[in-house]
């Protein structure tokens, strides 16, 4: 049995749109993990200790991107905000900051929530959800959340049907690795998936017709899964605390497909979770893949 | 003979100065003169792979990172993946121009700095000067790799936890700066390809083209450092303060203003024009002759549940009206949990209404087929298939809820 904490509609103001150095749009799956791991640290000093949440989806009902484009121009710009001034009441020197408004339903697998303490759960849900960033942005409102226990794969639909319509993220790392392995490096393996490929063909009368196609079926986007530790673990100067391992890290990304939720067959395809690999100096957000 | 790229370097240099054209020995002196004082201000230049600027311009003491991750088929766009030369990085604009100079082309291609760390004849030859001995302008300028002993972040670069073994690391998030710009010289040298221009061209004229192109659509441009890129990073400032941001959007979902049906769901806001592609490829597989096998039944299978989703579409739309629409219209009772939004509940605790949308849906599907492909095409459909219809349907029918 899986147990999903299931948060409906939640409507988020200006959250990052800025998802990796590469990337503008839809937040960056850390960002809504941590957003979750949050609630959780909240919910566990409120009676609930023994509560973790193990897996996340994020069905994204709309998004509004800050960006424009003027008449003729080939690329967009970020609508910038006025930063804060510098002490002295000067504009810092420019970050562009990119935001995005969005409408989203959370589906969190939940461990150490029975029916002994199910209304509790949702009552303390209730209390610390309203004050919560997600993906920097501010949380507007959401519906009530709801409490859902579905047999595995054989029950899925019974979750997916409360995400539409939305569009949620499945991993696609398989067709960047595979590119890889093939011998392209990182930004030709995924601009060749991002490419829109324009070809002619001259059939028997001479006529020519031109194709347009992507490389691979479906909606594929590049995502921000996780961060790439670049220095060794340890502590520095100036970090929030002195006690947790600090390391420098970049963004990682790889590709992902959005889908409809109810084409899904597995909940593994739906939910994704946080993980470490240390020989790799890795710090995933990834779906359990039948491979690993 | 001193260096053509060397020799224009030092002109530039002397042409603030001087108004005529200087010949090799006036060069030599500016060499003579200027290197010494360069090598001594090296030291607060670095070659790093993670300029920390990105993250806040006024960012400052904090490590200078210079990574060297190894290359693996992983499917990640990470450091180590790409093969890119390091960024430089300086205290004063005041000092660019040893950037510059280092970076500088010899003859054979590759820069001042590659020399110096191969310590080649060429340089030596190029750079010896009566003003400093050779071998001490060599490890002077060599600093530059070297990246100060410190383990220091800063509160204006973006720290993340990331749980651990039931702890935390805390993660100070850096730009790799050569990976951003070698995304946009990629792009950019596919987009401003004379093939590209030439195929783009054909195409537009309905010509043949051997390669054909590719495009990128979407893309957002991000600025950084406004008007003084250079105080970024060197990479920074060939670029003009500019990268590319590839666009990582779902698709729009049309949930379109739908006018409300008043009578009918299938009468009023579905129209079998809009499914018309959909059922001719049911249409072709019903036409198929070879003895049902599996392929053509689960195709059937598959378009006809195509077509049950894309009505969904519709339906969710509906849904997305403010509740009660459906209060004073003459819709059936079943349609009326089906697509209002007040019925929310009701559609979660009942079944029954389930069970009569499905044979209406499945009605519909049978309807709008013969419609669609038209009557005398269309295969005649009967009971059996209805009955497979709905039996589809049913297995489906969490999603139709």
């Amino acid at each position: 049995m899986n147990r999903i904490l299931l948060i409906p509609r939640l409507r988020i103001h200006n959250a990052n749109a800025l998802s990796s150095p590469y990337t503008i749009g839809f937040p960056a799956l850390t960002a809504w993990l941590g957003g979750v791991h949050a609630l959780q640290r909240k919910l566990n000093a409120d009676g609930l200790p023994q509560l973790s949440f193990s897996r996340t989806a994020v069905a994204c009902h709309r998004i509004d991107l800050q960006t424009y484009k003027h008449a003729g121009d080939y690329l967009y710009s970020i609508v910038g905000t006025g930063n804060p001034l510098d002490k002295s009441g000067e504009r810092p020197s420019f970050i562009e900051e990119a935001r995005c408004h969005l409408d989203v339903s959370l589906a969190i697998e939940t461990q150490g929530i029975g029916k002994a303490n199910e209304d509790e759960f949702l009552a303390a849900v209730n209390r610390h959800l309203p004050k919560l960033k997600w993906a920097g942005g501010d949380s507007l409102g959401y519906k009530a959340p709801q409490w859902l226990a579905i047999a595995g794969d054989n029950e899925l639909a019974n979750l997916t049907r409360k995400l539409m319509p939305s569009y949620v993220l499945k991993q696609r790392r398989d067709l960047m690795a595979q590119a890889m392995t093939e011998g392209q490096d990182a930004i030709d393996a995924l601009l060749d998936y991002l490419a829109v490929h324009y070809q002619s063909r001259t059939d028997d009368d001479g006529h020519v017709s031109w194709t347009a196609e992507r490389k691979a079926k479906g909606w594929i986007v590049p995502i921000a899964a996780g961060f790439h530790g670049v220095s060794a673990l340890g502590h520095a100067e100036h970090q929030r605390d002195q006690i947790t391992p600090h390391r420098f890290a970049e963004s990682l990304v790889t590709l992902g497909e959005f889908v409809m939720p109810h084409r899904l067959k597995r909940l593994d395809d739906l939910l994704w979770r946080s993980r470490y690999d240390a020989d790799n100096y890795l710090y995933l957000i990834e779906q359990h893949s039948r491979n690993a | 003979m001193m260096d053509p790229a060397l020799q224009q370097f030092l002109s530039e240099r002397l042409k603030k100065k001087t108004s005529s054209a200087p010949n090799e020995a006036e060069l030599q002196q500016e060499l003579n003169d200027w290197l010494p004082t360069a090598v001594t201000k090296t030291h607060k230049l670095f070659r790093v792979t993670h300029p920390v600027k990105f993250s806040h311009p006024d960012v400052k003491n904090t490590s200078e990172i210079r990574v060297s991750a190894e290359r693996k088929p992983d499917g990640f766009l990470r450091s180590g993946n790409v093969a890119v030369e390091p960024d430089m990085v300086f205290d004063t604009a005041a000092n660019i121009p040893i950037l510059k100079f280092l970076s500088l082309k010899l003859a054979d291609g590759l820069s001042i700095l590659a020399h110096l760390e191969n310590d080649s004849d060429l340089v030596k030859q190029q750079l010896e000067l009566p003003s400093l001995p050779y071998t001490d302008i060599r490890q002077g300028l060599l600093q530059i790799n070297q990246l100060p002993d410190r383990t220091s972040t800063s509160d204006k670069i973006k720290q993340v936890y990331f749980p651990v073994d039931g702890g935390y690391h805390l993660l100070s998030l850096l730009t790799p700066s050569g990976l951003m710009f070698k995304l946009k010289e990629r792009i950019n040298s596919i987009r401003f390809a004379e093939t590209t221009k030439q195929a783009r061209e054909a195409r537009r004229n309905q010509q043949h083209h051997d390669t054909g192109y590719q495009e990128f659509y979407g893309l957002t441009e991000i600025g950084f450092g406004g008007t003084k890129p250079q105080n970024i990073s060197v990479l920074n400032n060939q670029n003009g303060g500019t990268a590319y941001l590839l666009p990582s959007l779902p698709p729009p979902l049309t949930l379109n203003k739908l006018q409300p049906p008043k009578t009918d769901f299938f009468l009023q806001s579905v129209y079998a024009k809009h499914f018309l592609e959909k059922f001719q490829a049911l249409h072709a597989l019903f036409q198929d002759n070879v003895p049902a096998n599996i392929h053509v039944r689960e195709g059937r299978d598959y378009w006809l549940f195509q077509i049950a989703e894309q009505v969904m579409e519709t339906v969710w739309a509906l849904r997305e009206l403010p509740g009660g629409w459906s209060e004073h219209g003459q819709l059936p009772p079943t349609q009326k949990i089906w697509l209002d939004q007040d019925h929310a509940e009701q559609r979660e605790q009942a079944d029954d209404w389930l069970d009569a949308v499905i044979v209406a849906l499945a009605d519909w599907l049978a309807i709008t087929y013969k419609h669609a492909i038209g009557e005398r095409q269309a295969k005649a459909l009967g009971d059996a298939e209805l009955k497979h219809f709905r039996q589809l349907l049913d297995d489906h029918r969490e999603v139709l809820r």
